[in-house]
């Protein structure tokens, strides 16, 4: 056993008692009291009554059955990436921290299956799973510090999701800590598996509401032998819509097709050289497979490119491709240089209407007085929008959630929806942060089910600041 | 028990009844009730061939009017059971504590298809080779066909979670389902997922879908939509042992080679398919692989080079291309015969559904044929080697109780053993009444207690679908069997 404190203040012994009595049922597990090694475990402004570091299971058993008879709220954690995401933590509780909880359990490549545990950061998965010659599908932009429970509590995705899909499709097995403190497992090695319920669909995005994910069996694929990537230019929405059309209905199986304006795709001209204006639009199109199929694709995508208009087209492989995806993965971060905050929204729009939602943000954008940069996953409708906040003044936050608000009602228009992902806590409160829909209702009776005593994030899931339809 | 020859009282209703009737039929239309005996039986059953008759089976023709139904049955304490075509192979659809029957076949038409988005919306009734059909022309396919496509619908394949042929290339159906429109046992009607993708909160939907009729009905349903590829090449590897069949799978995987279809048939299907369909598959032969790899055409002759040679390692005996769309055809039709063909082996055969991790395969259908020998049946199998989803058929003679109990038997320990090889009950027929009891082997009490969870959180009243996937336990099933 040990804990691991600062000098207490009169507030903080309370605190540091129950991290005491935490730190007496777990078998030599860290314990951090309140202070400030605790400190950077704060959500949505609450710091933790305690953060824990669980090594097993067993052991994050041994912690909800501890919370639950405490009546604390308990809060996983997987690097902490995505703490803003979905509505905001209504108390303080908890932290059940997953780092020590990072082994690839079982690598078994004849049944193309890898099963880990829940803390395992996805890019450490891909760099065991490399020398293989195959790889989780699953590539969301910060997949060098996210984590593979968290990947699949927030349904995180990357580009490859338009060849391979999401987490639903390659998640085969899972175990989760219920409310209860017992563990439940879910599925297992078999592609075809429909023995019962899917509980393993309700755990993706549920923002560890329902429970903690422990462990996951995630189905792999095999690398590509070739892959090549094509970067282009292209001058307005029209070329833009006559290529992702064209590229879209043909036989072409692309593993990826993003979509950036000037603003976010400024590192990737750089590095291109390219000059670009401001109604550009740069995208990103990628192949993988054997030899002969690359070399066709390429050539075919290149000459409709050209057949709509584009100013630049580029074959990228190698190294440079590699470099030309970096500069995608950086894309928040370059975009919030600068920036006190930035507010993270996403839309999910039919295919056929993104530059229509694109042409939209650019009206919006200006009207509202907010810089913003977007990305899309333009063969599957789901577009990132950045607002850059200048300035934490009143105006500049309001001016944030002006463009939300009108985004909103834009999305729903094409026949999607827009949400906030992250936004600074004092923006949060005030937009709302998921669109309304007619099965919330639905969903708490089950969160109602799953967690009768609101501790599993509360506040964070469906019984948090959002509304019915 | 019922005998056949006489209507067992079923017109002489009670006052209850009969207002039941009056309401349903005021709500859907008097055409569209059924409640004579004899109507009643046709909907007693399903693909499994067991009988319990309901009260009465209605036919919807919109959302309202399943809405309306579903109230009723909420006021009056009666089962709903949802049913499509009735084809399912695990009891799914049989009305066990009577009820209404949810007939959805006139909820068949095809909404809306947007192939720039590919996603069609259709309703439940469609018969999932009709949507086919209409896909075909535009280059589009669903991508989930079960063998039942010719009759069964898609919302029994939602129900199911149906899978077939493709799915280690293009997953099961729920991994085509974006969103659908709900009534719950109330009589609520909630829009669950989206016609678009990434929906905030709960998956709702990939809760349902393989629910088995026990949480919702469906009355719309948003699909996602695959191009189809440019080109298939398929073949046939003859093997001289079941070992070298299941090697050369591995080998296939291994190579990064995902095939669309991945299919074995052992030696009494091969000559059970040749007996009566004729495509020429060898009958001496311990297994053949039935392979296909589709995509981009540049790919193709390349990808069979490898799949040969990987063969060749593995001691095949031939391997056969399809040179044209018509040997491609005969492939498919042999390997589509395969359940039909059984039936002129001996009078009627089991199919059980159990999978294993597929590297498990070869030693689950050894096994089969061990435990199948043991009790003196004859098997023969089917399997999508591709996924470790193995389909012995159990060749036998219903007259004969003892015969069939010996089948029953060697069924359960079939699915036993898959379980003990790390793999479950059930990949693509569902669990229904047939293998309830059998859940405490996959699942622990905790497990089945979160299922549980949302079963309540949907149907607190326990309404929909009554005593399906749930082990009853010692309790005993309240409706009298039918025989006929």
């Amino acid at each position: 056993m040990s804990v691991m404190g600062n000098a207490l203040t009169g507030d903080q012994a309370s605190g540091m008692e129950l991290a005491l009595r935490l730190a007496s049922r777990l078998d030599g597990s860290e314990v951090l009291g309140p202070g400030e090694a605790s400190a950077p475990y704060t959500v949505a402004a609450h710091p933790p009554l305690a953060v824990v570091f669980p090594r097993s299971a067993e052991e994050v058993s041994a912690v909800v059955a501890f919370a639950r008879e405490a009546k604390l709220p308990i809060i996983p954690w997987g690097s902490g990436t995505h703490q803003e995401m979905g509505p905001p933590l209504a108390r303080p509780g908890i932290i059940v921290s997953l780092e020590r909880m990072q082994t690839l359990l079982d690598l078994d490549i004849g049944n193309m299956t890898a099963e880990v545990q829940a803390g395992l950061p996805n890019k450490a998965l891909q760099d065991h799973l490399a020398p293989h010659r195959v790889w989780f599908p699953v590539d969301p932009p910060d997949w060098d510090r996210s984590t593979i429970g968290g990947n699949i509590a927030t349904n995180a995705s990357g580009p490859s999701r338009l060849r391979y899909r999401t987490l639903r499709d390659h998640l085969m097995g899972l175990s989760v800590v219920l409310s209860t403190g017992e563990l439940a497992t879910f599925g297992g090695k078999t592609v075809k598996n429909v023995a019962g319920y899917d509980l393993r669909k309700l755990m993706i995005g549920s923002l560890g509401s329902l429970g903690i994910i422990t462990s996951a069996i995630v189905r792999l694929w095999p690398l590509s032998e070739t892959s090549a990537t094509l970067a282009a230019r292209l001058p307005n929405e029209e070329t833009f819509a006559q290529f992702s059309r064209q590229l879209l209905g043909s036989y072409l199986l692309p593993n990826a097709f993003e979509r950036m304006d000037v603003r976010a795709g400024a590192d990737l001209a750089r590095y291109l050289g390219w000059t670009v204006s401001s109604t550009d639009l740069v995208c990103l199109v990628s192949f993988g497979g054997f030899q002969a199929a690359v070399e066709r694709q390429v050539r075919e995508a290149t000459e409709m490119l050209l057949a709509a208009g584009a100013a630049s087209v580029e074959m990228l492989e190698a190294g440079r491709e590699a470099e030309a995806w970096a500069c995608w993965r950086r894309i928040e971060q370059s975009v919030a240089r600068g920036a006190v905050g930035l507010l993270v929204g996403r839309a999910s729009l039919p295919v056929s209407r993104v530059g229509e939602f694109g042409v939209l943000l650019r009206a919006l954008g200006a009207q509202c007085d907010v810089a913003v940069a977007s990305t899309a996953h333009a063969g599957n409708g789901v577009v990132s929008v950045y607002a850059v906040l200048e300035s934490e003044c009143t105006w500049s936050l309001a001016n944030a959630a002006a463009l939300a608000a009108g985004l909103r009602v834009g999305a729903e228009r094409l026949g999607g929806f827009f949400l906030v992902e992250k936004a600074p806590d004092s923006l949060r409160s005030e937009t709302t942060i998921w669109p309304r829909r007619s099965d919330y209702s639905l969903m708490r009776a089950l969160k109602a089910r799953f967690d009768p005593d609101g501790l599993l994030n509360p506040g964070r899931g469906v019984d948090g600041a959002i509304q019915d339809a | 028990m019922h005998a056949a020859t006489e209507d067992p009282g079923r017109t002489a209703r009670s006052p209850a009844q009969g207002r039941l009737l009056r309401e349903l039929e005021a709500i859907v239309g008097k055409g569209n009730v059924l409640s004579r005996w004899r109507d009643l039986l046709a909907y007693s059953y399903d693909a499994t061939g067991e009988r319990r008759l309901p009260d009465a089976v209605v036919f919807p023709d919109s959302t309202e009017q399943v809405s309306a139904v579903m109230k009723l049955a909420f006021r009056e304490g009666r089962p709903i059971i949802p049913r499509g075509a009735g084809t399912n192979l695990s009891g799914g659809t049989l009305p066990l504590r009577g009820g209404i029957v949810l007939a959805l076949a006139r909820l068949n038409r095809v909404l809306e298809v947007d192939t720039a988005n590919l996603r069609v919306v259709v309703e439940p009734g469609v018969v999932n080779l009709d949507l086919q059909n209409v896909l075909a022309p535009l280059g589009y396919t669903f991508a989930p066909d079960p063998a039942s496509q010719k009759a069964s619908t898609l919302g029994g394949n939602v129900g199911e979670d149906a899978g077939g042929p493709h799915c280690l290339k293009y997953g099961v159906t729920t991994n085509h389902v974006l969103g659908m429109e709900l009534v719950l046992a109330d009589g609520q009607v909630v829009q669950v997922g989206g016609p678009v993708e990434d929906n905030p909160g709960f998956d709702l939907t990939g809760l349902v879908v393989g629910s088995e009729g026990t949480l919702a009905v469906t009355t719309k349903l948003s699909l996602r939509l695959t191009r189809l590829p440019e080109a298939y090449q398929t073949m046939l590897a003859v093997f001289e042992t079941l070992e070298d069949a299941g090697q050369a799978v591995a080998d296939i995987i291994a190579a990064g080679i995902v095939p669309g279809t991945l299919e074995l048939m052992d030696k009494p299907i091969l000559r059970a398919v040749e007996e009566s369909v004729h495509v020429g598959f060898p009958t001496d032969a311990e297994a053949v692989l039935m392979i296909e790899v589709d995509g981009i055409r540049d790919d193709l002759a390349h990808q069979a080079e490898r799949i040969s040679a990987l063969c060749q390692q593995n001691h095949v005996r031939e391997v056969r291309l399809a040179r044209t769309a018509a040997e491609r055809d005969g492939m498919w039709t042999g390997r589509r015969g395969a359940f039909g063909s059984v039936a002129r082996v001996r009078p009627a055969y089991r199919q059980q559904d159990g999978t294993v991790p597929r590297t498990r395969l070869v030693e689950m259908l050894k096994r089969v044929r061990q435990i199948v020998a043991e009790r003196n049946l004859m098997v023969g199998n089917v399997a999508h080697a591709g996924d470790g989803n193995l389909h012995p058929l159990i060749m036998y003679d219903d007259a004969d109780p003892d015969e069939t109990a010996r089948v029953e038997e060697a069924g359960k320990a079939i699915l036993a053993e898959c379980v003990r090889l790390g793999g479950t009950l059930t990949g693509e027929h569902g669990i229904g009444v047939e293998k309830r009891e059998l859940m405490p082997l996959l699942f622990t009490e905790q497990s089945l207690q979160a299922m549980k969870w949302a079963k309540e959180a949907f149907d607190p009243a326990g309404r929909l679908n009554p005593d399906k996937i749930f082990p009853l336990g010692g309790s005993t099933q309240p409706a009298a069997e039918v025989t006929l």
